[in-house]
């Protein structure tokens, strides 16, 4: 949606091409059907009981929606606040207009840093980015520490949710992954049961932490008045990974900033209960510049980078709303669609819900066209949404502006205009009603359709249709018939 | 141009004239607004809800003779690293014979350890504790070590987030935050396989708290 006279070309790639073909093969996945099971179920019930216990939740989700509006109206001025508390306190700020330049930007870092391995917290801007084969073609090694994101990165997959990234395996999946990756460290026995499969990944990792030369973080948030990251996690990751190396580097959207400390503390109300139904993350954290002349610990560089990408595109437009999204994973829980289907599926980093809405936006409607469809508009996601974001009217614009582009399949866009134009033809349309009843009947066994024609075909493959009895309903009506 | 300067002007074209918009709804929900007795009985419920190991004792001098026990019951070796910080260096460790302290605070010495420090404030509101960095605490402490010790007052327990920033900001010199304010709700997890909770997954596996009067 890039309109002609603005600079910037969004860089995001996808494969949501291949949603229908994805979504197949995962309905027929038995493993990951199992899997999906617990957020469609566990999740969304963790999520209900967390809410319950304060009856002020839906007051706060105005107030989030509120301060993001507020934030967004206003965005140039704080992220200029942001720059010059960082730069006060001794860090550097980096903006990059699309992927390719936040990753030459953060590749210059590394080289300066003389970085040989790099530890990473998750970050979902970094996917976006697809930061790590960037900075593999530079030599670096790079480590991801989050449990999920270790263990994807080791079987080279996509996320497959925001929050757990690799929920959609089974144990012995992971005990198979992590016995291979795991013998160059000089593992060689094979372990199975979670907690040893967490222990492992635990010992192998702190080393990672302790002799890489950089870290790099995403932020959950950014805070105007102090030039602070806040970081969520439950793990203690992001914090290792903020602490020890000599070179802290933080990537995130330039929609995450907050204006005040007191703004910051509704979201942390809200995201974790969002996410888990939890009351606190295990560790919430702010860092403000680089390690001080007396403090004993800390780096001794402190960067962010700013990421647009695509962002900047979505202002002032009928999408801003999205830019509202704290990435909490609720609306993913709560979706028929991604509990069918999984977060693979969508062919995108994002998925879901606010991923068929934020795809388009950065990778382009024309390949990501399908995600807006994928939805039932059963309206849940909104529901959920802790900042209000009207999630089915954005996909609806998607859909409008993907009819409008002509980016609908040709037999669909004929389907369409056919439809059209009969039903603007009051005649034409009480001839074609009628005789497509008794061709119906014509075709019924005991009043049941069990096989149509051509392209017709798919809706009858896995039920029947019933034939339509006794006349239409203007038929009828005309018979003074109107029980 | 560069990019700076490019993303900032495209962001003041996009934003023109939306300008202010109100802001409605609730800061701050109920739990976080305790005071006196009742914020101390929330906090103690909440950090046993994050799993927290919780003494109380009634005078600091107890601390050193408390953790001695608490690391018997598990089964640890009595070794402690002891944060540089003023409030535990006058306490009497050497009279508790059991128990060997160390001043190291380097990372390879917390790996894995036990390790005892203070903190900044604690939050009736989820039960989680505040750490903030200074020349006396290593940030570390709270992340490296296996069985993390925190002493805290009661008198440092605040209702809630805004408390929590009110107590950072003064470790600050108040107008600046300290480089890190950790605000740690319990043991490390995930639930990353299989979404079964783990304890213990990159920081500590146990997190107990030394509640002191006053």
């Amino acid at each position: 949606m890039t309109s002609p006279n603005e600079w910037h070309t969004p860089e995001m790639h996808v494969t949501s091409e291949r949603f229908s073909e994805n979504a197949r093969h995962a309905l027929d996945d038995k493993v990951l059907q199992g899997g999906l099971f617990i957020f469609a179920k566990g999740f969304t019930a963790l999520r209900e009981i967390g809410i319950s216990q304060v009856p002020e939740f839906g007051d706060m989700r105005d107030r989030a929606r509120d301060v993001k509006d507020h934030v967004l109206a206003n965005l140039g001025d704080y992220l200029e606040q942001f720059e010059e508390r960082v730069i006060a306190n001794g860090g550097r700020v980096h903006w990059a207009r699309n992927a390719t330049e936040a990753n030459e930007i953060i590749a210059r870092l590394c080289a300066e840093a003389n970085a040989k391995t790099v530890v990473k917290s998750k970050s979902m801007v970094t996917e976006e980015l697809e930061l790590n084969p960037h900075l593999e073609k530079q030599g670096i090694e790079v480590f991801e520490s989050d449990l999920g994101e270790y263990i994807i990165q080791l079987r080279k997959e996509k996320p497959f949710h925001i929050v757990g990234p690799a929920l959609h395996l089974t144990k012995e999946q992971v005990s198979d992954t992590f016995y291979e990756a795991h013998k160059r460290y000089g593992r060689t026995e094979k372990v199975t049961e979670k907690e040893a499969l967490v222990r492992e990944a635990r010992i192998v990792l702190r080393e990672r932490f302790k002799q890489a030369d950089v870290g790099i973080t995403g932020a959950n948030f950014l805070v105007a008045e102090t030039g602070s990251i806040a970081l969520v996690t439950n793990e203690g990751n992001a914090d290792l990974s903020a602490t020890l190396p000599r070179h802290h580097i933080a990537v995130t959207g330039i929609e995450k900033i907050v204006p005040t400390l007191e703004d910051l503390g509704v979201f942390l109300r809200l995201l974790p209960r969002s996410a888990l139904g939890l009351d606190t993350a295990n560790y919430l954290s702010l860092y403000t510049g680089p390690k001080r002349d007396s403090d004993p610990d800390g780096p001794e560089t402190f960067d962010i980078v700013l990421v647009d990408n695509g962002r900047s595109d979505m202002l002032g437009n009928e999408f801003q709303d999205m830019l509202r999204c704290i990435r909490c994973g609720a609306c993913l829980n709560g979706c028929p669609v991604f509990t069918s289907v999984g977060g693979q599926a969508y062919g995108s980093v994002y998925s879901g819900p606010m991923g068929a809405v934020w795809t388009p936006a950065l990778a382009g409607i024309t390949h990501a066209a399908n995600l807006p469809n994928a939805s039932t508009f059963c309206g849940k996601c909104e529901e959920v949404c802790p900042v209000r974001i009207p999630l089915p009217n954005l996909m609806r614009h998607w859909r409008e502006r993907e009819f409008e582009r002509h980016y609908t399949p040709a037999g669909q866009r004929w389907g369409m205009g056919a439809w059209r134009w009969i039903a603007a033809r009051p005649a034409v349309y009480r001839l074609v009603s009628s005789m497509g009843g008794r061709i119906l009947r014509a075709m019924a066994a005991r009043g049941w359709v069990k096989k149509l024609p051509g392209f017709a075909g798919g809706w009858t493959e896995m039920r029947d249709l019933k034939a339509p009895e006794g006349g239409s309903f203007l038929d009828q009506y005309a018979k003074g018939r109107r029980s | 141009m560069g990019a700076r300067d490019e993303i900032l002007g495209k962001l003041v074209r996009r934003t023109k004239g939306s300008g202010a918009t109100g802001i409605t709804g609730h800061l701050k929900p109920a739990m976080a607004m305790t005071t006196g007795e009742e914020m101390v009985a929330q906090f103690r419920d909440k950090a046993a809800k994050l799993s927290c190991g919780l003494s109380e004792l009634s005078r600091l001098n107890e601390v050193p003779g408390e953790i001695e026990r608490v690391l018997g019951e598990i089964g640890v070796e009595p070794l402690l690293h002891v944060s540089n910080e003023p409030e535990l260096a006058s306490l009497p460790w050497e009279d508790i014979p059991g128990l060997r302290t160390s001043r190291e605070m380097n990372r390879d010495a917390l790996d894995g350890v036990a390790a005892v420090s203070a903190c900044a404030a604690a939050s009736a509101e989820t039960g989680a504790l505040v750490l903030t960095s200074d020349a006396d605490h290593v940030t570390a402490i709270a992340f490296l070590p296996d069985f993390h010790f925190v002493v805290l007052r009661k008198s440092q327990i605040v209702p809630g987030f805004e408390g929590i920033w009110s107590a950072a900001r003064a470790r600050g010199g108040n107008r600046d935050l300290p480089r890190a304010v950790n605000i740690i709700g319990g043991p490390s997890r995930t639930g990353d396989i299989e979404a079964t909770m783990v304890m213990g997954a990159h920081g500590p596996r146990h997190v107990h708290i030394l509640l002191v009067d006053g």
